[in-house]
């Protein structure tokens, strides 16, 4: 498919996942690459970003293949951002699907 | 490009912003770029997947410049953060000469007036001092005369130093909302990238 999609769409996707477990990049950039064409270059900007508005914590962690990881935690803040941004997006999508199905 | 080119051309291209941002962001692409080689991806496609490292470090530095700028408690090194955001966003986005740098230039402008009243207001209090000086010890003027001049350099002092005040405030209170300006356009030069489903 090549439908095109705002990159607002990719921010919610980083935090729905966050919001569920502590993730680390790469694995981020897997999950969402399995159903939505992505790469890191994406990715990685708006990591930075979630974290400096403190949506997200980071934390290293060794890891026993290699060098350390860094862990994105989500944060109080960053679960209300998620709530409002999903909540949001249902709403929305309900409507759309509404429509789309002649609404009725 | 191989990993070793990208990671030399990004670290070339960060230069200007902190060096603990800089070592942070090679460390979480050089993580990026070890876990994406173990999945078993070869190393030009994963370098090119991770884009082109000038317009990363140009997305990067705009953000932590913006961000260092809002952090600042000092007001002119505040002022001096901003200067420094504006400067990354025009590399970043070259229409931003006519949304960033226009508007910028325009409030920057009003703001310098108003210190230029104040600074005119301390100007006239200086000479009014001077001419007290000057009647009180050469001329000899009458006692009234004197006074008048005393008072008159009296309200201008107060005046400048009101203008001082009031322009600090003014002046913190601009560049909060020129900061928050400047998010919102790296925020929508972000998100107006396009990602393929």
């Amino acid at each position: 498919m090549n439908t095109q999609f705002n990159k607002g769409v990719i921010e919610m996707c980083v935090l729905a996942l966050v919001s569920q477990r502590d993730y680390y990049g790469y694995e981020l950039v897997e999950t969402i690459s399995k159903k939505i064409e992505i790469s890191e270059g994406t990715i990685y900007p708006i990591l930075r970003r979630l974290t400096i508005e403190k949506y997200f914590e980071t934390y290293l962690t060794e890891s026993n293949e290699g060098p350390p990881r860094k862990y994105y935690k989500m944060t109080a803040l960053g679960r209300q951002q998620t709530d409002k941004l999903v909540g949001e997006w249902s709403r929305f999508s309900t409507d759309v699907n509404y429509i789309i199905k002649g609404g009725k | 490009m191989k990993r070793q080119e990208f990671i030399i051309n990004l670290r070339k291209e960060l230069e200007g912003i902190p060096a603990f941002d800089i070592e942070d962001i090679i460390r979480d692409q050089d993580e990026m770029i070890n876990d994406a080689l173990k999945s078993g991806r070869a190393e030009e496609d994963v370098v090119k997947s991770f884009g082109d490292p000038v317009e990363l470090a140009k997305n990067l530095k705009a953000e932590i410049k913006i961000e260092k700028a809002h952090d600042e408690k000092k007001l002119s090194l505040q002022v001096r953060g901003v200067f420094g955001a504006v400067g990354a966003l025009l590399v970043l986005a070259p229409f931003n000469l006519i949304f960033v740098l226009g508007p910028f230039l325009a409030v920057i402008g009003i703001t310098f007036a108003g210190w230029a009243v104040a600074a005119a207001f301390g100007v006239v209090a200086i000479a009014l001092l001077a001419a007290f000086f000057v009647e009180f010890v050469f001329v000899g003027a009458a006692i009234t005369v004197q006074l008048s001049t005393f008072f008159t350099f009296m309200g201008f002092i107060g005046l400048a130093a009101l203008f001082v005040v009031g322009m600090y405030y003014v002046t913190k209170m601009i560049f909060r909302l020129i900061l928050s300006y400047l998010k919102w356009n790296l925020n929508f030069i972000q998100k107006q990238a396009q990602v393929g489903v």
